[in-house]
């Protein structure tokens, strides 16, 4: 029964235009950020490696396409809970506003059941967005900008040898995606008790924002609660680029994400299965 | 408990915060009846019809479906369909696609899809978006999606609603037919005379309560009758023997109860002065019931 579920649930979201509404966005802002990466590669380069360049000596462009998905990244992905978040606000809300659950719980199917298919939709759309993002940044970028060493900043200047970049990048696509699966969550649990679909968008990014805020203020008491919070790891997964690759942080970065992931998820359990539905 | 006691409401009763939405009701539905559940807005009717689709989980009381009680099982919705209030499909979707959706939830066989489409006269609008549909055609949409997986109890709420008067005439016969093939049916309803063509059995609730439960033809036979409350019953008694279109059923010393074809003013005038009506109406009176 869970596969007719789940297959019913997919239905639901690919018939629906707001499940592109991400996809279009990225595959009009990538090639768009990388031609103005391309184009002011000069002016970039000096920005990031200016100091470095009166003690070395740098032959060629440090610019490729591995340095631009790296920048794209780095500065997108705080926007991208707003994207993997759009089926999730909806699953629940839209079903109750539209008063579709009227007809779908009707029939001899639990509430568990058709709540697991949902989970399992949400965490699906958040990763494919999110491993489209990833591969499609690599992808244009690579097109367009070629390839090479990786430089980036970890304790002074860092080269990543070309044959090891898709496997960091694979490592950074995971760690990030354990976060973004983690807001989902939390959006799909603000779904099941909001009766539209802005609702839940509003409250999740509004915490995704105050975390985000903690975790830069420099402040003990926001210093200490930090490493428990799932927003003090949304910019995590350039750990990836370190050398070596701090796993320790990447384990911290699983189980936090986790445990609230499960806490969101029961919560949901409980309020829709427990419900009332009389809209 | 009776063989024929189909579906048995016992006490159920439920409570928003202090507000008692239904409130101990009981009765009992026999197999193959048409049951009409009828009551002004806010009586009840819509809660009692979540209960026993499952959309309305805490409750108190117990329904029990041949014996058995429906609590922690979906016995009850495996062998019914519902059609709650008004049809709500996925719109973005067809119709062919929304009982795909549905089959799949009550692993019916997808060749049923085109026979219910066919039934309900939406086999040639079958891949068009529902959203494209009018009012009566999602109607018609909702008994198709209702009957999909051959259920033999049937509940619709408010299926009337909205519709013209040659769609409450299918509406009406489409319910007949289905009645025919043997299910038991169970309409919801505000408006008295679809009960009267349709149902076997009559309910009214009112304040969450139940004021009535008979079936159609004792009702239909009670509708000549009046309760005439007085001072002096004899006197009044005395005189209406008289009348060959009266016959007493029943008195007491404040109260007449007579079966008459005659109107009440007629009724009135027969009574002498000296028994001093205090007041006389209809028994009992569906229309009453809901004011």
């Amino acid at each position: 029964m869970i596969n007719h579920l789940i297959i019913n649930e997919f239905l639901k979201i690919i018939f629906r235009k707001r499940t592109y509404i991400g996809f279009l966005l990225i595959i009009v802002l990538i090639p768009f950020i990388v031609w103005a990466i391309d184009d002011g590669g000069t002016a970039l380069e000096k920005a990031i490696y200016g100091q470095l360049s009166d003690s070395f000596f740098f032959v060629g462009s440090l610019l490729n396409g591995f340095l631009a998905s790296y920048l794209i990244l780095a500065v997108l992905i705080n926007h991208m809970p707003f994207l993997s978040t759009i089926v999730a606000a909806d699953i629940f809300s839209s079903e109750y506003s539209k008063s579709t659950f009227r007809f779908y719980l009707t029939r001899p199917v639990s509430r568990g059941a058709v709540l697991l298919s949902k989970i399992v939709i949400v965490i699906c759309y958040t990763t494919i967005l999110l491993g489209f993002f990833f591969g499609y940044s690599l992808l244009v970028s690579i097109l367009w900008l070629g390839t090479g060493e990786l430089a980036v900043f970890d304790k002074g200047i860092l080269f990543l040898a070309e044959d090891e970049i898709f496997y960091r990048f694979t490592i950074a696509f995971l760690a990030s995606n354990f976060v973004m699966t983690t807001i989902s969550c939390l959006c799909l649990f603000i779904s099941t008790v909001s009766r539209n679909s802005v609702t839940p968008i509003i409250i999740t990014i509004s915490i995704v924002f105050i975390g985000t805020a903690i975790s830069l203020i420099p402040i003990d008491f926001f210093d200490s609660i930090n490493p428990y919070l799932f927003t003090g790891y949304i910019n995590s997964f350039l750990v990836a680029f370190n050398e070596p690759i701090p796993w320790d942080h990447i384990r911290n970065l699983m189980t936090i994400c986790i445990l609230w992931s499960a806490l969101f998820l029961s919560l949901s359990f409980y309020f829709f299965i427990n419900g009332d539905i009389i809209d | 408990m009776k063989m024929d006691d189909f579906i048995h409401f016992d006490n159920v009763s439920k409570y928003f915060g202090d507000n008692a939405a239904l409130e101990k009701v009981c009765f009992k539905i026999k197999k193959n009846s048409i049951v009409g559940l009828l009551g002004p807005n806010g009586s009840g009717k819509s809660t009692l019809m979540r209960i026993l689709s499952g959309l309305i989980i805490s409750w108190d009381g117990d329904i029990y479906l041949e014996g058995d009680s429906i609590r922690g099982s979906n016995t009850m919705l495996k062998r019914s369909g519902f059609l709650i209030e008004d049809p709500s499909f996925y719109e973005y979707l067809t119709a062919q696609q929304n009982l795909t959706m549905f089959s799949r939830l009550t692993n019916t066989d997808p060749v049923e899809i085109k026979k219910v489409l066919k039934k309900v006269d939406l086999l040639n609008e079958k891949d068009k978006k529902v959203s494209e549909y009018s009012y009566g055609m999602k109607q018609r949409l909702g008994i198709a999606q209702a009957i999909l997986h051959d259920p033999d109890i049937l509940f619709f709420d408010e299926p009337n609603n909205g519709l013209d008067p040659n769609g409450i005439s299918t509406m009406n016969q489409t319910m007949d037919n289905l009645n025919k093939e043997g299910k038991t049916i169970f309409i919801s309803t505000h408006i008295l005379e679809h009960v009267k063509e349709l149902c076997t059995h009559v309910i009214v609730l009112r304040d969450g309560k139940l004021v009535l439960d008979e079936s159609m033809e004792d009702l239909i036979k009670n509708e000549d009758r009046y309760i005439i409350k007085l001072n002096n019953t004899q006197i009044a008694i005395d005189k209406l023997k008289l009348h060959s279109a009266i016959k007493v059923v029943d008195s007491n010393e404040k109260k007449i109860i007579v079966k008459s074809t005659l109107s009440i003013h007629d009724i009135i005038s027969i009574i002498p002065l000296e028994s001093e009506i205090n007041s006389i109406s209809r028994d009992p009176n569906i229309s009453r019931l809901f004011r």
